[in-house]
């Protein structure tokens, strides 16, 4: 499979971009030229140049520094939403798909419930409820997921419930769990990774929504959200302050976007080949 | 007594316009050792008699509405989950028609076997590898160490077969219901198949039901054979009187539309049997073979016929009598 993802330039592209990015979060305070939050008045709104290669803000702090720090807060609550919802979800979605009948009911009308808000409303909703912390951003987001990966999930559990090795496994005297997770979930992982990919792309979007409107991650902490909020207010005076972190937060997204596409094509045999 | 008894088997599926009865007072019953072939076209309610018997009527969408299957003296109807399972893989065994879709494409075909023993809390080590190599040997794999490591795409059809049937004699059951085992096989590998459950049949006292719509193979294979049609049994009895002397108007047009060589008939066109099948949802009144039948008497559409013996151990559910 990796030299599936090699020979792929789309793919190849989308690893890059996704790598990239977490190196920068891993490695920032490595590779940071400036500390992200030392104020310094007396270069407030510079231009880049050879000693700011981004420019500095309006309390003169290096924006190049902030935008590598602020890569950390944005992966990691993808990350970690994404791995809460997808855990959570699935289970809902496995057992929903696989079960049917009540057991389906049960567990899919709050998920419909969930589903049924927008998105941003929900998550400020919740925010404003629990207060601004990184922690509740990754359950706030983490909860947007659940039942978005539930109803994949769930589909694909469906529609493997109905094949032949789930009948054999059943006539062999498997018990319904056993069955679940030894012949249900696996050949629905394609799928979930895949899900996750383009999910994570949606999550960093939610956290840099949330900071934009300043419910997220809370300034002075940088993120490609609240930088952008920052920057907005002086955007053709000083138009590198909203440029370069929207440029990241752009390119992020489509890492992760063209890495799914690639991935679902990799992982589906039925396609595999057909795209070069 | 026999081990399997089905008696008025009666199973009904949902449908726009309500219940529907896909299976309708089937009764039979499988002797140890023996083998009983149920012939019958697409639809006729002989997967039905097969899942329901194996307890895989899905309860979203039908449910076994009547009757008895006993097995060994046990009611299998109404059995909780937790029993069926204990019976499952254990004394009753099942192969299905396309062995590639049987087969979980992510284990190789060692594991999948072995998992019928984890399943019945056996365990996965050495030990149970041992078995599954056993198992591998005794339905004439050959390379059976090689196949172990394979994934269900990496080997033939045949050879999958194989796989499914060691798969489902790991703990030498009672009863082993094969539905359509040879369908999606080559018609060498169809033989080579068939023999190979015959054998098992005699060696290991298997009772067997062979489900099929290929009335050939139930006259080479079959001690006895039940004939489905709309889901009733429309005539039974000893393979060789019941296909050298069918009584019913089904059975006898379905015998004419298998081709023969060298009998003179070969040159002729192949018979027929006009119109199809009722769908579970069409009530047709009396006999559901009359639209069909060239027999057709008015009664037919009004009254359904009985099974009533036409000769020792043979019956036929038919008015017209006039076979015999």
């Amino acid at each position: 499979m990796p030299a599936l993802i090699l020979k792929k330039p789309k793919a190849l592209a989308g690893l890059l971009l996704v790598a990239v990015m977490v190196l920068l979060a891993l490695l920032a305070p490595w590779i940071a030229p400036y500390d992200p939050l030392a104020l310094d008045p007396a270069v407030s709104n510079q231009a880049p140049s050879a000693q700011f290669w981004l420019g500095t803000d309006f309390f003169g702090r290096d924006v190049l520094s902030r935008m590598i720090w602020g890569a950390r807060p944005s992966l990691l609550i993808g990350f970690s939403s994404v791995a809460i919802g997808c855990l959570i979800g699935a289970a809902i979605g496995l057992a929903a798909g696989y079960f049917r009948g009540w057991v389906d009911t049960v567990l899919m009308r709050p998920v419909d419930v969930l589903l049924s808000f927008p998105i941003v409303v929900l998550a400020l909703a919740l925010v404003a409820a629990l207060g601004p912390s990184l922690l509740n951003l990754i359950l706030t987001i983490s909860l947007l997921f659940v039942p978005r990966f539930a109803r994949v999930v769930r589909a694909e559990a469906m529609a493997l419930r109905e094949l032949d090795y789930i009948d054999a496994a059943r006539v062999a005297g498997q018990t319904p769990v056993v069955i679940i997770m030894r012949h249900v979930l696996p050949n629905a992982l394609a799928q979930i990774i895949v899900t996750c990919t383009v999910f994570m792309a949606n999550a960093i979007l939610v956290e840099a929504g949330l900071s934009f409107l300043g419910v997220g991650v809370t300034p002075p902490e940088p993120s490609w959200g609240n930088m952008l909020a920052e920057g907005r207010n002086n955007i053709l005076g000083a138009p590198w302050l909203t440029t370069f972190p929207g440029v990241m937060l752009t390119l992020t997204l489509i890492g992760f976007n063209l890495l799914g596409d690639a991935l679902r094509d990799i992982l589906d045999p039925r396609l595999r080949g057909l795209q070069a | 007594m026999a081990l399997l008894a089905v008696s008025n088997l009666a199973t009904e599926f949902k449908t726009q316009a309500g219940p529907r009865r896909a299976v309708d007072g089937v009764s039979f019953a499988v002797e140890r050792g023996e083998v009983l072939g149920i012939v019958g076209e697409s639809g006729s309610g002989k997967s039905v008699t097969a899942l329901s018997i194996m307890g895989l009527i899905d309860p979203q969408v039908g449910r076994i509405a009547g009757g008895s299957i006993s097995f060994d003296g046990q009611d299998l109807v109404g059995l909780r989950l937790a029993e069926l399972q204990a019976l499952r893989g254990r004394r009753i065994s099942m192969i299905f028609q396309e062995p590639l879709s049987a087969l979980n494409p992510c284990y190789t075909i060692g594991d999948q076997i072995g998992e019928v023993f984890v399943a019945h809390g056996d365990g996965a080590g050495p030990a149970t590898r041992g078995r599954v190599l056993e198992l591998l040997k005794l339905v004439h794999i050959p390379d059976p160490e090689g196949i172990l490591r394979r994934y269900p795409h990496e080997i033939s059809g045949g050879m999958r077969q194989r796989a499914m049937i060691a798969m489902a004699l790991a703990y030498t059951p009672d009863l082993l219901i094969a539905d359509e085992p040879t369908t999606a096989l080559d018609v060498t590998i169809q033989a080579q198949v068939l023999n190979l459950i015959d054998r098992l049949r005699r060696e290991l006292k298997l009772a067997v039901m062979l489900i099929t719509h290929d009335i050939g193979i139930v006259a080479q294979y079959a001690d006895r054979v039940a004939v489905m049609y709309g889901g009733r049994i429309v005539e039974t009895g000893p393979a060789e009187t019941l296909l050298i002397a069918p009584q019913h108007p089904y059975t006898i047009g379905l015998l004419a539309s298998v081709p023969r060589l060298g009998t003179g008939r070969s040159r002729e066109r192949l018979r027929e049997i006009p119109g199809t099948v009722p769908s579970i949802t069409e009530l047709v009144p009396g006999c559901r073979f009359a639209p069909r039948c060239a027999h057709r008497m008015a009664r037919c559409g009004e009254q359904a016929p009985p099974l009533e013996a036409r000769a020792a151990g043979h019956d036929a559910a038919c008015w017209w009598t006039g076979a015999a």
